[in-house]
């Protein structure tokens, strides 16, 4: 009993004197919410802004007040944030970072040098959103808000709500980097840029707000091109990420009205074909849709008008999944759906050969798409409140 | 029940070795006593005779306030004195005859024992018989009219219930037996009273079902019990110290109880009791760890509302042992894992305050202890003050001047709350907490969890009686699981648990579960 | 006799699965071993057969010399030159429990802790083992009782989590690579369970010994259905190439949880099952250790050498390789599988064939 008492004894002993060693309490934490990458001006160093929390003021809630930003510079990622250090009195804590922006310059250059890091590292999330910034990340970290004390946090709620368009591509560090990694597919990210005075009431407010606004394609890991905002949701309906959305269709009746249907589900499926050697893809898209508004005084809930609106509806979705197609596909060559991928689990043995040249290949692939579209509701009214 | 105690009694004295014998006269066995009892003036000998033609003389030893005077005028005194002259008026007795006449027609007691070594008789009347000595004769009889002052049979406050019954033990070692005995109406419970005590001499009973105990336990009990050697016994706290299989071990291994529902239903299941003179608590053994969480409500409430109530007891549990630790490795080794949003506020609360989070835990949870302990001591009244007030201003007033984080007086709050459910293993759980405090101060979640293996490591390694400390969950018994996450039914609960009731397992008949009638005739 | 206790076959069987799934609950050695593509599953699912032929020699050995672990029966059939074999044995139980103690300090300083030296790991576990050993057998076993339902429930839980980040199209297509690397790895999936060992070393204090058949079919049985869980779960996460160059893949799925923005981050909690699980897998490696080291010396308690071997399996953890490369260098395939193999299958072979020759058996019963 003495021996073991002894040994316990030790034990602490050894624990209090020198233990502790990661220990940090939560005053000597400096939370980084956010962080920007872009070119540095001097060669080829890299420079990082990451946004800080400020723990009681953001308890306050004041508009865009609780963080504060840093901006360093250095070789390596890595290094850049040990530089920040040096301005901070806190010790930076990465874990709950929330955004990931990356400057478009150095996402031309090439992105894979980039996220080593954030992948090896312990503390950095996999959940954290990855985004490009169309022109310099530092600009988009120190946007202003007006609601949300967290800027970071404003932007995270940004792109979780992408699925109320399906606009926007909703891409988290995670996902990027199963792109990244994977031999055929080519990544993409969402967008961000700053959007310019029009609509400002305030001069100063013009130039330092958000809009998500599509996303960011690449090809390998470089940063090749940007889709737009209808170009996204082709994308989103392919790899059938859409959630909900408005399409807007002309009334089959007046032509100068137009009317709203809202998403209420959509499936994908892509289903890869080889025919003497030439690979096609067939993409079905299933989707539903609910009658929410018109503005003609026309009734259009009747039966043939219906069908009429779905043709209009399934027209929309191929001509938003045409423009990706075209822009993906032809110009750039990016194979941002997993086309790939898909050859590759369906024809394992074909894909032996096909692996190699497959960017090439791409180009050249067939690609049909057969949506069917349904209306299903009409809201709480069946005609207009002003029908004639 | 009595015939079996003066068989039990009656069987020690014939074994027994005896000391100094009584003689056959009286004065020399009342100066014995005299001198025994010299300058104990709560004694009392009361001298008379007895006898119709020829009297002899004879005498009745008490002591004051143990006895119940009524009777002993009724039932001891006027018959020897009055009514022995009816019963034979005229006859010429020996004090053989007197003698046996007293036992035999004239004593109108239940409980009449002969006993003959002076020993004996000092014990009798110590522990409230009555003794009467008969000129000529070497024998005295005693007769227990014990009738002292006594608290009744009241609730007790330990072990408040809403539904069950209320009555709970007293003090008075026959009233508790009584009232075991009316629960159980079975010739095999047992009751052996063992003296325990060189000075207290304090009656001690084993009690126990013969069949369903297992024979093993009740004599290891015996054993330990008999090897007990002290001056005194004031509480059953003393023979729990004594007879534990894990002194230096921070978990109860002996149960108590207050009330004679839960002893039944212990002693039903296969324990053993020990019922301590002077004391309301009863022991039970073996005790398994499991027993803190069971109470005696929830068997007497409906299955659904037991297993919730039981749940909440577990949960209550861990956050009494964990919570403190679980904030300490949180806030100063793994931040992730709080949710952002709380981050925000608690390091929001944290900033200025000077002391780190260990240090606040250990802290807090130290005045807890103390502001339970002055609740406890002061009178009720003041003491509920106390406490209320006590937590209330050093919370509040710690936190608004910045002393202590307000997080921290929420966890240590929740904490306390939850360390009164399972009372049972609260004193170990306030020995775990700090413990798991200080491992997680040090090595975050890798030392509070190391510290969990520590006390499981000695938990599994506890026994009680015999019994694995940790069953039925390790080593596991699938079928004592019905009364372990879950209350089973009682239609359900055919067998009693496996270490304990191992010689008679099965409980009830099967297929016991409440049916409608079958109306298949009736058609 | 050296040990008192008894175990159940319950416990006997969560022993063996206990510490044999949590290695793979942090490290996946799997992704190490061929295929190296999305048909390592398979692979773990064929192992079972394997495992039951690895078992076999052990197993006949222990039905011919009933009540004797591996090292007594060595000394009945070579005399005095079994004891090498026996030290053999001890030495390898020694340095297993040195791998094992390594792979968990590895973990812990490159991720929860990588300021605190990785010695304060290994010797804290170490102690908190010998204070189990001191109890003996039927506590570790009981405390495996305990932490088994647990990781098995943490798993579930895990996977169940996990569930809406999966994308279980990246197992196709199936046997990409053709059969033969897959049963390859089915194989090494099998050599590296030395706790087929347990079988040998444990059947003696079985308290019911007719269940021995039973215990192994279980035990394998359970590991043939939570490891490919486990390692469909982390590919399903993370795809083929992002599973195949994670150090940590389950920990990394773990990370990956996110349950209505709230239950995020709960690598804390598999912290606390891994630690929960090493525990039972170092405290019975070192007691097999201890137990073997006495068998050898023939002591009549093993207490005594419990801290001594303590202190050898601290120092050699520590020794035992320079980085965490080199450790990995060492336990993957390529010369595990060899140095496991030896144990496992040949030895007990080579003292069957010669038992057999010689005639020797007992039923120490």
């Amino acid at each position: 009993m003495k021996r073991w008492l002894a040994l316990v004894l030790i034990v602490m002993v050894t624990m209090t004197t020198c233990g502790c060693w990661s220990r940090r309490e939560l005053d000597t934490l400096g939370v980084v919410m956010g962080m920007g990458i872009d070119r540095a001006k001097e060669d080829g160093k890299i420079s990082l802004t990451i946004q800080i929390l400020k723990p009681a003021e953001a308890k306050k809630g004041t508009t865009g007040e609780g963080v504060w930003t840093i901006t360093s510079s250095g070789y390596t990622v890595f290094d850049a944030f040990r530089n920040a250090t040096m301005q901070s009195e806190r010790e930076l804590f990465l874990s709950h970072n929330k955004v990931i922006v990356i400057g478009e310059e150095l996402a031309r250059a090439g992105i894979a040098p980039l996220v080593d890091f954030l992948d090896r590292a312990h503390e950095p999330r996999r959940l954290s959103y990855f985004v490009i910034a169309k022109g310099e990340a530092k600009d988009i970290i120190l946007a202003e808000h007006e609601q949300e004390s967290i800027p970071a946090k404003a932007i995270e709620n940004m792109i979780k709500l992408y699925g109320d368009t399906s606009m926007a591509a909703s891409v988290n560090l995670h996902e990027f980097l199963k792109m990244l990694a994977s031999k055929t597919t080519d990544p993409i990210a969402s967008r961000i840029e700053l959007i310019g005075a029009e609509g400002m009431e305030r001069e100063e407010d013009s130039q330092k707000r958000l809009r998500l606004t599509g996303a960011a394609a690449f090809l390998s890991d470089k940063l090749v091109g940007w889709l737009n905002r209808s170009e996204t949701r082709g994308f989103n309906w392919i790899v059938g990420k859409v959630k909900s959305g408005i399409i807007v269709v002309k009334s089959p009746i007046d032509e100068s009205q137009y009317v709203s249907i809202e998403i209420i589900r959509a499936s994908s499926k892509i289903i890869p074909e080889i025919q003497d050697g030439k690979v096609s893809v067939t993409v079905k898209i299933n989707q539903e849709g609910n009658f929410k508004e018109q503005m003609s005084n026309v009734n259009l809930t009747q039966p043939e008008l219906f069908s009429s609106l779905e043709r209009r509806q399934a027209e929309v979705i191929r001509n938003e999944i045409d423009a990706v197609l075209q822009k993906a596909q032809k110009e750039w060559g990016a194979d941002i759906f997993g086309f790939g991928e898909a050859v590759r689990r369906e024809f394992p043995k074909v894909w032996k050969g096909l692996e190699e040249r497959w960017h090439d290949e791409f180009q050249n692939v067939e690609v049909r798409v057969q949506v069917d579209a349904k209306l299903r509701r009409t809201g709480v009214i069946s005609t207009p409140a002003k029908s004639r | 029940m009595f015939n079996l105690l003066k068989r039990l009694v009656s069987k020690k004295n014939s074994t027994k070795e005896k000391g100094e014998l009584l003689g056959s006269d009286i004065q020399r066995n009342l100066d014995r006593i005299k001198e025994i009892f010299i300058n104990a003036n709560d004694i009392v000998i009361r001298a008379f005779r007895v006898g119709s033609y020829r009297k002899i003389k004879a005498s009745i030893v008490f002591i004051d306030g143990l006895v119940d005077t009524g009777a002993l005028n009724e039932h001891i005194i006027k018959p020897l004195v009055s009514d022995i002259r009816l019963t034979q008026p005229n006859l010429w007795l020996t004090n053989k005859q007197i003698f046996r006449l007293a036992k035999e027609q004239v004593l109108s007691v239940g409980n009449l024992q002969e006993v003959e070594s002076l020993e004996d008789v000092v014990s009798r009347i110590l522990s409230g018989n009555i003794v009467l000595f008969l000129d000529g004769i070497p024998t005295a009889f005693t007769s227990s009219l014990q009738g002292w002052e006594a608290r009744g049979i009241e609730e007790p406050e330990t072990e408040a219930v809403v539904r069950g019954p209320r009555e709970g033990f007293t003090e008075t070692l026959r009233t508790n037996t009584a009232q075991l005995r009316r629960k159980i109406k079975s010739p095999n419970l047992k009751f052996e009273i063992i003296k325990v005590g060189r000075e207290t001499q304090t009656d001690v009973c084993v009690t126990y079902i013969k069949g369903i105990a297992n024979d093993k336990v009740v004599e290891e009990v015996r054993r330990r019990i008999k090897s007990i050697d002290t001056d005194s016994i004031l509480e059953s706290g003393y023979i729990e110290q004594f007879i534990e299989d894990g002194p230096f071990s921070i978990f109860p291994t002996v149960g108590n109880s207050e009330k004679p529902d839960v002893v039944g239903g212990k002693l039903l299941e296969g324990r053993v009791g020990i019922i301590t003179d002077g004391t309301p608590f009863v022991l039970t053994v073996p005790f398994l760890f499991i027993e803190a969480f069971q109470v005696s409500e929830d068997y007497y409430s409906r299955p659904y509302y037991s297993t919730l109530v039981r749940w909440f007891r577990f949960i209550a549990f861990f956050f009494s042992i964990f919570s403190p630790s679980i904030y300490v490795a949180l806030t100063t080794f793994h931040q992730e894992m709080i949710p952002t949003p709380l981050l925000v506020t608690m390091a929001a609360s944290k900033e200025g305050t000077p002391f780190p989070a260990l240090v606040e835990a250990i802290v807090m949870g130290v005045i807890f202890e103390i502001l339970r302990e002055a609740g406890v001591r002061l009178p009720r009244p003041v003491g509920q003050a106390v406490s209320i007030v006590g937590a209330m201003v050093i919370g509040e007033a710690a936190v608004s001047a910045g002393l202590i984080g307000a997080p921290m007086v929420i966890v240590i709050a929740i904490t306390a709350i939850s360390s009164f459910v399972v009372p049972v293993i609260s004193d170990a759980g306030a020995v775990m907490r700090l413990f798991l405090v200080i491992m997680s101060g040090f090595l975050g979640q890798f030392g509070l969890m190391l510290g969990v293996t520590g006390i499981l490591t000695h938990m599994v390694s506890l026994r009680s009686f015999g019994a694995p400390y940790l069953s039925p969950v390790a080593p596991t018994t699938i079928s004592d699981l019905k009364d372990l996450f879950i209350r089973a039914p009682w239609w359900a609960m055919t067998t009693r648990p496996r270490v304990i009731g191992w010689k008679d397992p099965i409980r009830q008949g099967f297929r016991l579960m409440p049916e409608p009638p079958d109306d298949d005739e009736n058609d | 006799m050296l040990e008192d206790g008894k175990i159940t076959c319950r416990q006997i069987i969560y022993l063996i699965f206990l510490s044999r799934i949590i290695i793979t609950f942090t490290y996946l050695p799997i992704s190490d071993t061929p295929p190296r593509n999305q048909d390592v599953w398979i692979s773990e699912l064929l192992s079972f057969p394997v495992h039951m032929l690895l078992v076999l020699p052990v197993y006949i050995l222990s039905q011919r010399f009933k009540g004797c672990s591996i090292i007594q029966a060595s000394e009945i059939i070579f005399g005095k030159i079994g004891k090498i074999i026996g030290a053999m044995y001890t030495w390898f139980f020694l340095h297993m429990t040195a791998i094992v103690l390594r792979q968990f300090g590895e973990f812990l300083s490159s991720v929860p802790y990588p300021e605190t030296p990785i010695i304060v790991f290994i010797s804290s576990i170490t102690l908190f083992a010998a204070f189990a050993l001191r109890n003996g057998l039927e506590v570790i076993s009981r405390v495996g009782e305990i932490v088994t339902p647990i990781v098995i429930g943490s798993i579930v839980l895990v996977v169940a989590l996990v569930a809406k980040d999966m994308d279980l199209k990246v197992l196709k297509p199936v046997l990409e690579g053709g059969f033969i690397p897959v049963l390859y790895g089915g194989f090494i999936v099998a050599t590296r369970t030395t706790e087929i060992l347990f079988i040998s070393m444990l059947l003696p204090y079985l308290n019911r010994r007719k269940l021995a058949k039973r215990v192994i079919l279980v035990s394998f049985i359970l590991l043939t259905i939570l490891a490919p869980i486990i390692t469909i779960s982390v590919l399903a996460t993370f795809g083929v190439q992002q599973t195949l160059n994670r150090t940590f893949p389950f920990f990394s799925t773990i990370r990956i949880i996110s349950v209505a923005n709230f239950l995020e981050r709960i690598d804390a909690l598999h912290l606390g099952i891994w630690v929960l699980g090493v525990f039972v897998k170092v405290a019975i490696y070192y007691y097999l250790t201890v137990l073997g080291a006495a068998q050898v010396l023939n002591l009549k308690d093993y207490r005594s050498i419990i801290i001594p071997i303590g202190t050898i399996i601290i120092s050699l953890s520590i020794l035992i390789a320079d980085s965490q490369l080199q450790l990995r260098e060492f336990i993957s395939y390529k010369y595990s599988l060899w140095y496991a193999l030896f144990f496992i299958l040949a030895l007990p072979l080579f003292m069957l064939i010669v038992s057999a020759l010689r005639g020797k058996g007992m039923d120490l019963k």
